[in-house]
């Protein structure tokens, strides 16, 4: 699966991404986080890694923003200018909890709105993002080839 | 031929300009630049000087043994201090409001009724009207359940507080639309069984009734005299998104006056005392009539005795003095407000408290300069001469900028003081040392924001503002866009952050929630209050009569004319005398920077018979 189609309906949502054997409650968690921020969802089952997954909802999303889920637990939120290795904000599988669940979908709604995001207690004020070593868990995917194409989306977001 | 290197030690940095000199010629050929070491005016500024120097060596073909005299300046002894009173505290007493905003509250409208804990709306049936206190351990779904059963059931349900975020969680569950306020965090605060008044507003609005007094009185009944009480409610919610006052039968909001005590200002034949209490502009007046100051006292036992004991004390500190013989020579004070927690409140609702802000300035015992000369001709082997105080040398220095003339005043804003020089048609040289400057501002900036970090509202202070528009891009306060090709920390996502450079590494996000446009003008604002304030008072001291008209030419140098907004503000605000005003630019080429050094080699080449003053 290497791209999705969906209605304009569906596509004006934040667009969650999930392997089939996903535990329900962490999707339902994020649902509340997104739904107490005013923001619609579009849920569909996805193959791959969660980053991946989030990539694939967030390309698909007119609104820019996916989150992707995978049967450990790990929970990823990107948007859809991020590079493929990097998202906006990651929980690892180890460290996965409902709240945090809770507030990763509330933090999409903010991606989406332009407000500032929660941050989680034991993260403190730490940047979420290196908590998940992109690179290690990307096998096939090289640096050059990352910096690559975030300089393409650049150029191509700058309309250069 | 002789080579002469005039040095100018500042508090942050040690200027150095090398000129060659021969007879009536002086030809400029290089500056030096380097932070100065250790305090003004001790010997560990020597190493700070032998870097300048090098610096400017290294841009000229000259080397340090053919440097025939160094020059250095007699420092102006003076120094600043700043420090603040709030005057005004907002007290409730049994909590009566929660005027808190939290960014997604639930529902819409205006709901009335008596508090009840959720535990005992499950049971109840009466047909009194409520407002449901739901705590953080019941599940928004459960919660909406029973509030559904309620409704059902002929419950007059008239709002509900929430202790978790889920407002709009809660609402969307419910049959009917019920102002729902979330994110009380300190929900056990709230006294039940009493009337209470939620309200809620519909997005992009804000609250009608409850941030108009005569709308509190007309939902509690309240008679004319428990209206004036309740002020400091309405006003403390203007603005809010969602708001609740509970009405309590003890319960009262006031504003209190802190009796902050009097300053007494003595001069020369006059004394003055002034109550604090009464402001900015009543104290400024006083010092303005006694003006010269001998010294200020504040009244003993009261805060602004305190304050200007610690004031004394630090400078004391700082100058090796008796803080008994420290006399305060100037005095600034400003207006300005501070965000504090209301004392009492439930949800950490802050009011904006008055607050009177005070800049001091001592004269010191000279700095030992003397030393620094002696200490610096022993370790180079080359003449050192002190050549004199610093407002003429900065005033020789303002003059070589392009465009300038006799009369001509400058401005010197710096940290801790505004210094003013001018020098008239006959070159005669009038100086004055002001309190207030940088640090004041940083104050003010730090205070009116509440964010409690100097460092920070330093960086305020010094840099321009941007928000983070997207993971890759940010719009600036002019209104630019820049783009990044790396995403950017997530926890800048949104913000207002400080532009220190243009590199996604120089943004510093300000942990608050003010949008870019009130920081930006808290901050120009500040800058106003002390700067051109501060400019207006010492041009009137050192201008003929007082008339700052009569001054033709004003030229910022220093520190503060390096600020990116300042010395637009003076040229703006000296526009209305009629005087010119700007940024000084130091032989042509040097801006703001180097006017004493430059300064120094002047009066070397006018001392030693070149060309006439």
């Amino acid at each position: 699966m290497t791209e999705l189609n969906l209605s304009p309906q569906d596509a004006l949502s934040v667009v969650v991404v999930h392997q089939p054997e996903a535990d329900p409650n962490l999707l339902q968690q994020i649902s509340y986080g997104l739904e107490e921020e005013g923001i619609p969802a579009h849920y569909l089952q996805g193959a791959g890694d969660a980053l991946g997954l989030a990539h694939l909802g967030a390309s698909a999303s007119s609104l820019g923003v996916g989150i992707g889920i995978d049967s450990n637990g790990t929970v990823s939120l990107t948007h859809f200018r991020m590079p493929p290795g990097i998202p906006v904000m990651n929980i690892a599988a180890e460290g996965v909890n409902m709240t945090k669940a809770r507030m990763l979908g509330i933090n999409a709604a903010r991606l989406v709105k332009g407000n500032p995001f929660q941050f989680w207690k034991e993260m403190g004020e730490e940047v979420p993002a290196p908590e998940s070593p992109p690179r290690e868990t990307q096998p096939g995917v090289d640096d050059a080839f990352v910096r690559e194409i975030a300089t393409a989306v650049v150029r191509a977001f700058k309309g250069s | 031929m002789q080579l002469v290197a005039g040095v100018d030690i500042g508090n942050s940095t040690t200027e150095v300009a090398l000129a060659e000199i021969e007879g009536s010629r002086i030809e400029f050929i290089a500056s030096g630049i380097h932070p100065t070491t250790g305090i003004k005016g001790t010997k560990e500024n020597i190493n700070g000087i032998l870097s300048a120097l090098d610096d400017a060596l290294r841009k000229s073909q000259y080397e340090f043994s053919d440097i025939a005299s160094i020059q250095i300046n007699e420092a102006s002894p003076v120094i600043g201090d700043v420090a603040m009173e709030t005057i005004t505290e907002t007290i409730i007493t049994e909590s009566t409001m929660i005027g808190h905003n939290p960014s997604t509250p639930g529902g819409v409208g205006l709901g009335l009724g008596k508090t009840m804990a959720f535990s005992d709306v499950e049971h109840y049936q009466g047909d009194e009207e409520i407002i449901v206190c739901i705590p953080r351990d019941i599940d928004f779904a459960v919660a909406a359940q029973i509030l559904n059963q309620k409704l059902a059931s002929g419950v007059k349900v008239r709002g509900a507080i929430a202790q978790n975020n889920d407002g709009v969680l809660i609402c969307n569950r419910l049959q009917k639309t019920l102002p729902i306020i979330d994110e009380v965090a300190h929900l056990e605060k709230v006294p039940l069984g009493m009337q209470a008044a939620v309200e809620v507003a519909a997005p992009g609005k804000s609250i009608e009734t409850l941030s108009n007094p005569y709308g509190i009185a007309t939902v509690f009944s309240l008679n004319p005299e428990e209206t004036k009480l309740i002020v400091p409610v309405a006003r403390a919610l203007i603005g809010n998104r969602s708001a609740v006052v509970i009405r309590t039968p003890q319960g009262d909001v006031h504003e209190r006056r802190i009796p902050a005590g009097k300053l007494i200002i003595l001069g020369e034949r006059h004394k003055a005392e002034v109550d604090v209490e009464l402001g900015a502009a009543e104290i400024m007046d006083s010092v303005e009539k006694i003006k010269p100051l001998q010294d200020a006292q504040g009244e003993p036992g009261t805060n602004v005795g305190g304050m200007l004991q610690r004031v004394k004390k630090v400078m004391a500190n700082l100058t090796d003095q008796n803080p008994d013989s420290v006399a305060i020579q100037d005095i600034l004070a400003v207006d300005t407000f501070v965000p504090q927690a209301v004392k009492g409140g439930v949800a950490g609702e802050s009011a904006l408290e008055s607050a009177v802000g005070i800049a001091a300035m001592v004269k010191t015992n000279r700095l030992p300069m003397q030393q620094i000369a002696a200490a610096l001709q022993d370790r180079v082997g080359i003449k050192v001469e002190i050549a004199g105080i610093e407002a003429n040398m900065a005033i020789l220095g303002a003059l070589t900028t392009p465009g300038t003339n006799k009369p001509l005043a400058i401005l010197d804003m710096g940290a801790g003081s505004t210094d003013a020089a001018i020098i008239t048609a006959k070159n005669v040289i009038y100086s004055t040392h002001l309190a207030g400057a940088g640090d004041m501002v940083t104050m003010l900036i730090n205070s009116e924001l509440g964010l409690e970090n100097s460092e920070l509202a330093e960086e305020i202070k010094t840099y321009p503002l941007a928000k983070v528009e997207s993971m890759f891009h940010i719009r600036r306060e002019d209104g630019t866009v820049q783009f990044f090709d790396q995403p950017l920390d997530p926890r800048l996502f949104a913000r207002v952050v400080i532009l220190k450079g243009n590199g996604a590494d120089d943004l510093t996000p300000i942990p608050t929630d003010y949008s870019m446009e009130r920081i930006r003008m808290v901050r120009q604002e500040s800058k106003r209050k002390v700067f051109v304030t501060n400019a207006l008072r010492a041009l009137g001291r050192v201008a003929t009569d007082g008339n700052i008209r009569l001054v033709d030419f004003v030229v910022m140098v220093g520190g503060s004319a390096l600020d990116f907004e300042i010395p637009e503000m003076l040229t703006e605000a000296l526009a209305e005398y009629k005087v010119v005003a700007g940024r000084a630019n130091i032989r042509g080429v040097e801006g703001p920077r180097n006017a004493v050094a430059t300064g120094l080699v002047f009066s070397y080449f006018y001392r030693n018979g070149g060309g006439d003053k």
